[in-house]
């Protein structure tokens, strides 16, 4: 048996096992898992705590370890969930211009960010229009995580396909609604984060710029209640100019949203992800001190 | 072959490579790992300015962008 194919048995081993219990057991598991693995994994955990230092200072030590590792919680929840997600339970909360657009079957290019469970955007949109597409990074051979998209209405374009960005430019002007995750890391155009310089992807406003669509921001918050709350706000209705510093400016514009919105809902932020590519600070003393797990985890 | 030139001098600029040895064979997409969509953005609005075509929606596909040649010939239409 090669790896990949023992990688997706264990895969397919670890989903049915979740879906022997209840849901409300799963979350409970889940969240026992996310506290073990935050735990061992150093350096995981100082680059979240590090980073909510960038995008809260005035915290206390104790509420950047709460919200640490609340949001890993959340979203360890999250990516388990990705694998039986046609079954999850969504609330779509849009205004009336955005849900004109949404149904409009026209298309558009959706910017979203790694909250929650990561692909809940999309599928809320396939649910509601039908015509949902996304680009992953999944492997080819992990056909536990390709099926999971198929089985949710979800048309999948591999980020490593050729041609990929332009088969996305396609299916908008085919009306799909192309969410692309705009959050992480990309060489694309320099912004500020946080107050932070970085860099980051153009993707979504490129979209809109070429297709000549609109260019919507969605996110996904998981209640207390179990459900995702799927935001969608019109961004640009008229769609993005097929121009440079518009689309740099355009994607500026769309992070400080980004800020204001992760600011409301910090523990659903995917903290640990190596964001701002900034030296990790490892603590010279013991600090562990310091880095309490909150008890109600 | 101003065309030709130009869009040879375009894409070197825009994929800070040497495009010399480019011929109608040179494959772009899938082939160049700088011509990513960030590239194929620039082109697209550079091309647009540099040689005054208006690039509409049924354009912006992997066929236009396969080759050199085929990129080449499209502007040239």
């Amino acid at each position: 048996m090669s790896k990949h194919q023992l990688i997706n048995m264990a895969v397919l081993c670890v989903v049915r096992i979740f879906r022997c219990f209840p849901r409300p057991v799963r979350r409970r598991i889940s969240d026992g898992l996310a506290i073990v693995i935050l735990k061992c994994a150093k350096k995981t955990r100082l680059r979240a705590i590090q980073n909510v230092r960038i995008g809260m200072p005035d915290l206390t030590k104790t509420e950047v370890n709460r919200i640490t590792y609340q949001s890993y919680q959340t979203i360890c929840f999250g990516v388990i969930e990705s694998f039986w997600m046609n079954e999850l339970p969504i609330d779509l909360i849009a205004d009336a211009s955005t849900r004109r657009i949404l149904d409009s079957g026209q298309g558009a290019s959706i910017a979203t960010m790694h909250m929650s469970c990561y692909e809940i955007v999309s599928l809320a949109i396939a649910r509601m229009t039908g015509k949902s597409t996304t680009m992953s990074n999944i492997p080819p051979f992990l056909n536990a995580g390709i099926r999971v998209y198929k089985e949710a209405g979800i048309n999948c374009i591999h980020k490593r396909e050729k041609g990929g960005f332009l088969k996305l430019v396609q299916a908008i002007k085919q009306g799909q609604f192309v969410t692309l995750h705009a959050d992480h890391f990309a060489d694309d155009t320099e912004l500020t984060f946080f107050g932070q310089s970085t860099k980051g992807p153009c993707g979504a406003a490129m979209l809109s710029a070429l297709a000549n669509r609109p260019l919507l921001i969605a996110y996904a918050t998981l209640t207390s209640e179990g459900r995702y709350q799927v935001y969608i706000e019109t961004f640009s209705e008229t769609g993005v100019s097929r121009d440079k510093s518009v689309i740099s400016a355009t994607m500026q514009s769309v992070y400080d949203r980004f800020e204001t919105i992760i600011l409301q809902h910090p523990e659903q932020w995917y903290w640990s992800y190596n964001r701002w590519r900034t030296p990790l600070a490892i603590p010279q003393s013991n600090s562990t001190s310091s880095e309490a797990t909150p008890t109600n985890a | 072959m101003a065309v030709i030139n130009q869009l040879k001098q375009l894409l070197s600029e825009t994929l800070s490579i040497d495009t010399s040895d480019f011929d109608e064979q040179t494959e772009l997409l899938g082939a160049i790992p700088e011509f990513d969509s960030m590239a194929i953005m620039t082109l697209i609005i550079e091309m647009e300015n540099q040689f005054g075509v208006s690039i509409v929606d049924d354009d912006i596909d992997a066929e236009t962008f396969a080759t050199f040649g085929s990129l080449a010939s499209f502007i040239s239409q």
